[in-house]
């Protein structure tokens, strides 16, 4: 298997990579898929409609609705490698989720209603998918959405919404019909967070920093015209949206090469007890030349995955896997890297004996978000053993 | 908390009873029946003379009640033995009746099986051999298949069972068979003890991936075997399956822990001679050994002092199969590693390593978490045991 | 104390008592108050803790105000506090600077400050780190000259527990005639001290600065080198315990959810999964517990093996408490990736005793030295 891409990629990723640093907002303060400062969201509103107005977002979009004509999921792969390998930020919140869904299930109002807005970076949207007793198993959701003539209303709780403080828009399940099966009675919102009722609470990770929600839904009135697709016909379209987080898969390889070379600079300036560079010690040449060798092996697994996709030959477990292959070695690799600090790996941002203004301690505890969020490690893996391996079903 | 955390305190030393020692060291010393033979079949001849001798002279079965040949003792005094047997390095039992059938013979056997079977195993007149697994029932031994038809008084056992240890040295099978109805499970299951040579036994070797030959598959075809070797109720087998003496096998913790210490040390002193021990990740992988052989000593130190402060072994003892099962296959592997390309060798090579012991021992060390109850069963085991975590309906039943 | 099932009977009754206190008044609510605050103690608790239960003076000699027992009891406590996540300058003042003392020998020095230590109106701490953070002697680079009848202290020590609130700080600075330990009060003229801003927001570390700092010196007449080493494996196997009582404490945190959360109808801890992770969770406790035991009472009793032992429950049980930690986060889910679960104080206090004494890596190379590898 080849993975050089022809003089075309080759030139279109050039292009991006000079977009990117001329008007990018600049590198990020942390890694991971987290929220910015208030301050920063009308900057990065306009960098986001930037990004699509040069075709760099929303390029495989049916040309009527902004796609250009002639890009390739390739080109999309090319974008998210170029913005992870510059450490600064990309689309907002859950926007290309969003527009996924209304793309392949919406009705035409709805492709004429938010698409625009998406583009034009005046709607960041959000997912709101979990709650507090669906998590793994989100089809047990129990928010429910009760038609009243042209509108549903609808009670319930969501949970860990990311970006749900800055959000225009959310992308929300709830359950429509109770007498079902629990898949069968789910359908797919659009819900303007600004309705009365809605009541957006700022949660706090561990990091410290605040990215993700509670999101409480009293009485919300939804115009039955925001329903997307069919009614009670949501889990279908909340799977294929699911499917379409997959343009990372090669942008977090990219990501975790761009830390290797931090821990390599890490290793040159700590120095061990004999005062030598830690750089120049065996067993730190060792620890880190296995984590090179999984990086490289994230790398590979993630172009050939991309690579499939491409093809339109990709397999159901080929999301998972890379996933939890990237977040197993991401874990190991931000150990890594506090650990040679020494104590020195306890200062924290903020702090003047902090280095590199602890990015590798936020990592550190970032790193856990990716063996949890978007499917946790656990159950990623079983469906790994039973979509690539065809092992008989758990009882799930 | 779950759990109440033990503070038990380490083997009391001064030792109980130094006089005790002495004089089982001296014995052992006099009596030891020197080298073993290089050949497996002669072998078993002179574990039998040494188990003899020890039975003979009263000193065989530290744990069993003075009736049936044993010595009666209490647990300092076993831990004691044990350690004085290991340090003589003396050959250990034969077959797996010992530690297995014996227990459950003691507890559950009628006077007259005890005074039939207990003293000749203990002599090592009669090799027993464990017949619980079959091809199609492992972890999952409740649905073993074999049955044990009622005729008179006697049974009529017909089946098969696999993976049976010594079964080409046995005297006598313990066996689990099924005297219920097909799906009757573990309610379902009698305890038999059947001799090795009635007629329709048959017994087939297989190799093992070492290459050797040490458990067989175990055929019954049509074997009567009389009601009076039935150990319990018919239909009751199942709970006498897993019988312990007291705290017998906890006895003999300290010397796995004192053998491996042992085992790793030759380690080291082979690296060293090789020069390895001066490779930095060398080092820090002898060091990760070291923490976990010198933790499984602390552990069964542990045990021991709950067991002689509290009458109670622990969690550490619930544990201690999963430390030393992984410990012993990361040693052999780490072992073969070290040795690069001269490790494969095998034992006939003369350039073979040590007569090849760490490619055996890393071959062997397969079993360990195969046999006696899986590792995935194990863990299953102390979840739901220990930690009261809900049960999988997968797991078969206590 | 004596040996014998007295000793357990004696550590049962401890904890029970510790465990008791330290729940009704070290709950989660409070170390998040104290936390947030920035302060070092709740006055009132520490007050307790010392006057009514003693614990400040467990490890004291009788003679000074103490109640005479050593690390095994230490050790007790400590697991306790670790499992409780205290915010308090219990470790620092008594683990530290009480066994210090205490080794140093010192009657002038031990006469003055050990009786303050053990009814918990001096709190004190230990100064040995620098520049690379290690706690390696041959690093220390701060210098202590002769001044007046005494001496002054002048250096920067970092990574020091509780330094910016400690009454007492023993510092380890070169004398012209070599290592030494120098007293320095913590409010003396030329020591300034800040807190860092560190990953465990419930342990306080600070840099200190002297200047010429007026010192005592600890441990007149004799050779520093003799039993300064020595304290600092005490405080290996104190930090041990407590990191055994946080690993402990995640362990169950994560059997307690995995009992009651559900998801596809069933109680997650019945996911294979899940029961995998918390049993081996349990080995590595229970392996904890045992090298904790012995290493406390290994340096209890002298035992010739007291520093290996001392290394290694430090090394396994920083380990075992970073693994905890991070899977109790993991069986959480969600709800474990919050600032409000505790699950994320525990993983940000185990990392940092797992390099609050340098690097992982030297502990282990040191370990190898020991055992003669
Ligand atoms: C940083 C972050 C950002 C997030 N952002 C969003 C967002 O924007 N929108 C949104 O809707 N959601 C978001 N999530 C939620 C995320 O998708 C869920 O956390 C995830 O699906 C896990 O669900 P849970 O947290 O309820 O954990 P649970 O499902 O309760 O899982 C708890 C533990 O049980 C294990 N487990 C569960 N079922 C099984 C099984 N069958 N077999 C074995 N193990 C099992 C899990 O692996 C885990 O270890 C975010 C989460 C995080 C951490
Ligand atoms: C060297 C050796 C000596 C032996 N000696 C004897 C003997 O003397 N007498 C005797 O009766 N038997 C003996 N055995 C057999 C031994 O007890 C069985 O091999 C063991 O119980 C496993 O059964 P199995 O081989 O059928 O594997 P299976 O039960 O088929 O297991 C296959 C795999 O599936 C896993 N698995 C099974 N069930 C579950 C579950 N519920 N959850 C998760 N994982 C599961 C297992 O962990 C294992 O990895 C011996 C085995 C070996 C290797």
């Amino acid at each position: 298997m080849r993975f050089d891409y022809s003089q075309e990629l080759e030139d279109y990723r050039a292009a991006v990579r000079a977009f990117i640093e001329r008007h990018g907002p600049g590198a990020r303060k942390h890694v991971g898929v987290r929220a910015p400062d208030p301050d920063q969201v009308p900057a990065l509103r306009a960098w986001v409609a930037r990004l699509y107005a040069a075709g760099y977002l929303g390029q495989t979009w049916p040309a009527a609705y902004g796609g250009r004509p002639g890009a390739t999921i390739e080109h999309t792969f090319i974008v998210a490698e170029e913005i992870a390998r510059a450490r600064t930020w990309g689309e907002i919140g859950a926007g290309a989720l969003a527009a996924g869904a209304v793309l392949a299930f919406g009705s035409e109002a709805q492709r004429q209603r938010y698409l625009p807005r998406i583009r034009s970076g005046e709607d960041l949207w959000c997912q709101l998918f979990s709650e507090p007793g669906a998590g793994s198993d989100l089809a047990s959701l129990k928010t429910r959405a009760v038609r009243d003539g042209d509108h549903f209303v609808v009670n319930g709780q969501k949970v860990w919404t990311t970006n749900g403080h800055h959000a225009d828009l959310g992308y929300l399940l709830a359950r429509t019909n109770p007498d079902v099966a629990k898949q069968a009675g789910i359908t797919a919102f659009a819900l303007d967070m600004r309705t009365p009722g809605v009541d957006v609470r700022p949660l706090r990770e561990i990091t410290g920093t605040s990215d993700f929600n509670e999101v409480f839904l009293d009485n919300v009135r939804i115009p039955a015209e925001a329903v997307i697709g069919e009614v009670d016909g949501g889990w279908r379209v909340a799977n294929a949206s699911l499917g379409h987080e997959r343009s990372g898969v090669s942008a977090r390889a990219v990501e975790l090469y761009a830390q290797l070379d931090d821990l390599v600079e890490l290793a040159r300036r700590t120095t061990t007890a004999a005062g030598r560079p830690a750089i120049a010690d065996g067993a730190t040449r060792q620890r880190i030349g296995r984590l090179a060798a999984l990086a490289h092996v994230t790398d590979v697994m993630s172009k050939a995955v991309r690579s499939r996709i491409a093809n339109g030959t990709e397999d159901a477990a080929d999301g998972p896997l890379a996933k939890v292959f990237f977040s197993e070695v991401n874990l190991a690799m931000t150990e890594c890297g506090v650990a040679l600090q020494g104590v020195g790996g306890m200062a924290v941002e903020g702090d003047r004996q902090a280095y590199a203004d602890g990015w590798w301690q936020d990592a550190y505890l970032y790193a856990r978000a990716y063996t949890i969020a978007g499917g946790a490690n656990e159950v990623l893996k079983t469906v790994v053993a039973e979509r690539a391996l065809g092992l008989p079903r758990d009882k799930r | 908390m779950t759990r109440e955390p033990s503070t038990a305190l380490p083997v009391p030393e001064p030792e109980p009873d130094a006089d005790f020692r002495a004089r089982l060291r001296e014995f052992l010393a006099a009596h030891h029946p020197g080298k073993p033979p290089k050949d497996p079949g002669q072998r078993v001849g002179w574990t039998k003379a040494w188990l003899a001798t020890l039975f003979d002279h009263g000193y065989a079965g530290p744990g069993w009640p003075r009736e049936f040949g044993g010595m009666e003792l209490p647990f300092a005094h076993q831990v004691i033995y044990h350690e004085e047997a290991a340090r003589a390095r003396v050959p250990g039992p034969l077959g797996t009746g010992l530690n297995i059938a014996a227990p459950t013979i003691i507890k559950y056997g009628t006077q007259e099986q005890k005074r039939r079977w207990l003293a000749p195993m203990l002599r090592g007149d009669t090799v027993w051999a464990q017949g619980y697994s079959e091809p199609e029932a492992g972890s999952d031994l409740p649905s073993l298949r074999t049955t044990a038809r009622r005729d008179g008084d006697e049974y009529v056992v017909r089946g098969q069972k696999v993976w049976t240890s010594h079964a080409g040295d046995a005297d006598i099978f313990f066996a689990l068979v099924r005297t219920g109805t097909r799906d009757s499970r573990q309610h379902g299951i009698t305890y038999l003890v059947i001799d090795a040579r009635a007629p329709g036994v048959q017994v087939r070797p297989l190799r093992d991936l070492t290459g050797g030959q040490l458990f067989a598959e175990v055929f019954f075809d049509d074997v009567r075997v009389p009601v009076a070797n039935r150990i319990g109720a018919e239909n009751g087998g199942w709970p006498l399956a897993r019988t312990s003496l007291g705290h017998e096998r906890a006895a003999g913790a300290l010397n796995q822990a004192a053998m491996y210490r042992r085992v790793l040390t030759e380690l080291e002193s082979l690296a060293r001679e090789r020069g390895q021990l001066a490779d930095p990740l060398v080092r820090d992988q002898f060091v990760d050994l070291e923490i976990r052989v010198r933790i499984m000593r602390y552990n069964a130190m542990m045990t021991i002092g709950g067991i002689l402060a509290r009458g109670d072994a622990g969690p550490t003892s619930s544990i201690s199969r999963l430390l030393v099962t992984a410990f012993e296959q990361d040693l052999h592997e780490f072992a073969v590693d070290l040795l690069g390309p001269a490790g494969l060798l095998g034992k006939s090579e003369p350039r073979a390593v040590q007569r090849s012991r760490w490619l055996t021992g890393f071959l062997r060390t397969r079993a360990s978490t195969i046999g006696a109850g899986t590792r995935e069963i194990q863990l299953n085991t102390v979840a739901e045991q220990v930690l009261g975590l809900p049960r999988d309906p997968g797991m078969p039943p206590r | 104390m004596t040996g014998g099932a007295s000793a357990s009977a004696e550590h049962d009754e401890l904890r029970q008592v510790v465990r008791k206190f330290l729940g009704e008044r070290s709950p989660s609510h409070a170390v998040r108050r104290l936390m947030a605050a920035g302060e070092e103690r709740d006055h009132e608790v520490w007050s307790l803790l010392a006057g009514q239960l003693g614990l400040t003076g467990i490890a004291v000699p009788e003679r000074f105000g103490g109640a005479g027992y050593g690390p095994a009891e230490l050790a007790v406590v400590l697991e306790e506090m670790g499992g409780a996540l205290l915010v308090a300058p219990y470790f620092a003042t008594v683990a530290l600077a009480g066994q210090a003392l205490t080794a140093s020998a010192d009657e002038d020095a031990m006469a003055r400050w050990l009786p303050g230590i053990a009814d918990g109106t001096l709190t004190a701490t230990l100064a040995v780190a620098e520049e690379s953070g290690a706690w390696d002697l041959a690093e220390v680079a701060a210098a202590a000259e002769p001044a007046g009848g005494g001496w002054a202290v002048t250096g920067t020590k970092l990574f020091v527990i509780d330094g910016h609130t400690a009454g007492l700080l023993l510092v380890v600075a070169r004398a012209p005639d070599g290592l030494g330990v120098f007293a320095v009060d913590g409010g003396a003229a030329g020591v300034e001290a800040a807190r860092l801003d560190t990953l465990d927001p419930t342990r306080a570390l600070a840099s200190v600065a002297f200047n010429g700092a007026p010192a005592v010196r600890v441990g007149v007449g004799r050779d520093t080198a003799a039993w300064l080493p020595q304290v600092l494996d005490l405080a290996l196997a104190a930090l041990a315990a407590e990191q055994l009582g946080g690993a402990a404490r995640c362990l169950d945190m994560a059997v307690s959810y995995a009992k009651v959360r559900e998801q596809f109808g069933r109680p997650i801890g019945s996911f294979q999964a899940i029961k995998h992770k918390c049993a081996n969770l349990l080995v590595d406790v229970e392996c904890g517990r045992s090298a904790v035991f012995h290493a406390s009472a290994a340096a209890a009793t002298g035992q010739p093996d007291a520093p290996l032992a001392a290394v290694l429950a430090y090394t396994h049980c920083s380990q075992a408490f970073t693994r905890a930690a991070k899977e109790c986060i993991q069986i959480h889910g969600g709800i474990g990736y919050t600032w409000e679960h505790d699950a994320h104080l525990y993983l940000r206090r185990a990392k940092s005793s797992q390099l609050l004494f340098g690097p992982p890596a030297r502990q282990r190379a040191r370990l190898a030295e020991l055992a003669g590898i």
